[in-house]
């Protein structure tokens, strides 16, 4: 599985760098020690830093806002890629190579979304700690997180994004 | 390594354990020899003790930083470097630098002390992350951009769509045109020189369906051959599309078959002009008749065709009728070509109760088909009714303001303005008559509509007065010149002004016999 991950990662590597990025800013942000933070490791923390455990709601952030970032910028591509391809369908030669760029770039970020399984389960051990205001606030990022980081460890969130991409380019 | 770091384990740094065993004193030697080395390395290499953790991307002057860095922070640190480990097993130890205890301070399960993970809160970015960051900030500057051309082409295709949903195809025609001018716009700002813009495949697929739909598949034809152009139709995609072609390929296929056929035939009815009689086209209309039966032929075209054999002699009015409405049975895309037709015929017949029925029909089906009201204003004013025809034109004009899209100011059809002009000359409002007319007469001209335009301007301006002369030539319309420009328009285009029109002229018809007792369509 390790390797599926890390050569997902590398087909998508500049949301695996981006990812990184974040993850490793708001390690700075929040005063994390940073153990690795070589962002390609072919293992399952390929496109992830590591760091020392993080207590409290720090460690629901450092899960939640990197994937909220690729979120936001997968979404600056995908919009001109849907726009043009799926809705509009251009054939103009310069018009569509610009789009296909950003599809894959959305592809590339959506595909990064999630935190690596270890961050994930963390963030879970210390969801279950939280406060219950906080639990109920959290619920629906820290489950989707959970499952996403499995999913997309598994390469399912890969194969649904190529599906979706397909379909776009398809139908 | 530093040289605190050096000093603390080689000299008084770190204590002996006494109860250490032989093979545990072994191991520690061997850390401290690998020490030494690493040392040793450090004098020719500017490279930290956890340089193997993490340096993908450091430059040189990054690394030198960060031992510098992390040399301040260890003498910072200093007091805390010399706590007694005497006492302290292995598994405590700093798994980082091993030399110090591990910072429980905060929770036991910290791997590392407090030098080891002061140093490590201060790693530096990685500079690949660095650049991954600047480089999609650039993408991400384009992908703005281009979003920027999709969302100013996908907007008014987008409203188009709404359009469509709610049966309002012509607004949605006009939405899908207007993205259209938008690609060829963005194409004319090109540096390129070509045309790299275009409003994509979809947008001529729906301009073709909008088509359909208005009944004027015909009118679509030139999408049809841009989509085949950018090899559109052997998607699945465009199956609707493709299908639209064949009907249009087949029509024509069909039309230009039976023309070649018969074009002897069509030369002579054309030369008769109009002194020939249905009895004279019989054979040739059941020879045509029969190719509805051959797969091979259209039988909607072949209807058409004989429609348009009916138009060139007398008495074939009836028979006219009969082939155009088949074409009515086609559906949606041939309603343009017999419906307008038909309610001619009938207004010439005087069935206006079945113009009604096929004009309402259209109109409720497609409520924009506002073209459809002239019928119907038509027939009022073959009733001597233009109160009626100006309130169906009032109708007509609500319809346009309440549901019609429009890029520019919004205008009445020409056709619409021209029964306008006409109610209103029978009304005798002069003014209202001849300001409906000219506006029609910017817009568009036809044949009836310059004969409408040629008399009002003659009634209201020439009739009566002398022409004056202009760089040697006649000027009958002092007033505005309207009266001249029309007739030079009839005069460069070979065509005669209507009998009717040219008798009302010579003062024998009345404006009302000419418009009410008249021809519906002066030709």
């Amino acid at each position: 599985m390790r390797y599926i991950n890390a050569i997902i990662k590398i087909l998508t590597f500049p949301g695996g760098f981006l990812r990184g990025f974040w993850e490793q800013l708001l390690c700075k942000i929040f005063g994390i020690p940073v153990e690795n933070k070589k962002y390609f490791q072919f293992n399952e923390m390929a496109g992830h830093v590591e760091h020392e455990p993080v207590k409290g709601a720090k460690s629901f952030w450092l899960c939640f806002i990197p994937g909220l970032m690729m979120f936001i910028t997968g979404m600056i591509f995908a919009l001109p890629a849907i726009l043009n391809i799926w809705y509009l369908d251009v054939s103009g030669a310069v018009l569509r190579i610009v789009s296909l760029i950003c599809l894959y770039f959305a592809f590339s970020m959506f595909t990064n979304l999630f935190p690596s399984i270890e961050d994930a389960l963390m963030m879970w051990e210390e969801y279950k700690d939280l406060k219950k205001a906080e639990r109920i606030v959290f619920a629906p990022g820290a489950a989707i997180m959970r499952v996403g980081a499995y999913a997309e460890n598994m390469g399912v969130t890969f194969l649904t994004n190529a599906l979706l991409t397909a379909a776009m380019l398809l139908i | 390594m530093d040289e605190n770091k050096e000093k603390e384990l080689l000299e008084d740094g770190v204590k002996e354990i006494d109860t250490l065993s032989e093979q545990e004193k072994d191991e520690v030697s061997e850390i401290l020899e690998n020490l030494k080395k690493t040392k040793s390395d450090s004098e020719t290499q500017p490279v930290t003790d956890w340089d193997g953790l993490a340096q993908v991307g450091g430059t040189d002057d990054e690394i030198v930083a960060e031992t510098a860095a992390e040399e301040s922070a260890e003498s910072e640190n200093a007091e805390a470097d010399e706590e007694d480990i005497s006492d302290v097993s292995e598994d405590e130890l700093c798994i980082s630098c091993g030399k110090r205890k591990r910072y429980t301070e905060l929770d036991e399960d910290y791997l590392y002390c407090k030098v080891c993970r002061e140093k490590m809160k201060k790693t530096p970015m990685n500079i690949w992350g660095i650049l991954s960051l600047l480089a999609t900030i650039v993408a991400a500057f384009i992908a703005i951009v281009w979003c920027g051309y999709g969302f100013s082409v996908a907007v008014p295709v987008i409203k188009g769509d709404s359009y469509m949903k709610d049966g309002n195809f012509r607004s949605a025609l006009t939405c899908y045109q207007e993205a259209l001018s938008m690609a060829d716009s963005f194409n004319q700002t090109s540096t390129t020189g070509q045309a790299d813009f275009d409003a994509g495949r979809k947008t001529y697929a729906k301009v073709v369906d909008a088509y359909y739909n208005l009944g004027g598949l015909v009118s679509a034809q030139d999408y049809l051959t841009y989509l085949e152009e950018m090899n559109a139709l052997s998607s699945p995609r465009y199956s609707e599309a493709n299908e639209y072609k064949k009907v249009l390929d087949s029509f024509a296929d069909t039309c230009k078959s039976i023309q070649t056929e018969y074009q002897s035939l069509f030369m002579e009815l054309s030369y008769a002009q109009g002194k020939k009689d249905i009895s004279d086209i019989k054979k040739p209309l059941a020879e045509i008749e029969k190719l509805k039966a051959d797969s091979k032929y259209d039988k909607y075209a072949v209807a058409y065709m004989q429609s348009y054999l009916c138009q060139f002699v007398e008495n074939a009015e009836d028979a006219q009728v009969k082939y155009l409405l088949e074409l009515k049975e086609g559906g949606k895309s041939y309603e343009t070509i017999w419906a307008p037709q038909v309610c001619m015929v009938y207004l010439e017949q005087g069935k206006f109760d079945e113009v009604e029925k096929i004009c309402n029909d259209i109109i409720k089906a497609s409520p924009e088909s506002v073209e459809f009201y002239q019928y119907l204003m038509k027939i009022q004013i073959k009733k001597n009714n233009p109160e009626k025809a100006l309130e169906i034109y009032d109708k007509a004009e609500k319809t346009v303001d309440e549901i019609y899209y429009s890029t520019e100011p919004l205008t009445m059809p020409y056709t619409l303005l021209t029964e306008k002009a006409v109610c209103h000359a029978l009304l005798g409002d002069k003014e209202k008559a001849l300001s409906a007319i000219e506006e029609s007469f910017l817009l568009n001209v036809d044949v009836h509509s310059a004969n409408v335009y040629a008399l009002l301007h003659y009634e209201y301006h020439v009739k009566g007065t002398k022409p004056s002369e202009k760089d040697g030539e006649k000027v009958y319309d002092s007033k505005d010149n309207g009266y001249d420009i029309v007739m030079s328009l009839f005069e460069s285009n070979s065509i005669a002004v209507n009998e009717d029109v040219k008798a009302a002229m010579e003062g024998k018809k009345t404006l009302k016999e000419v418009f009410v007792d008249g021809e519906a369509y002066l030709q």
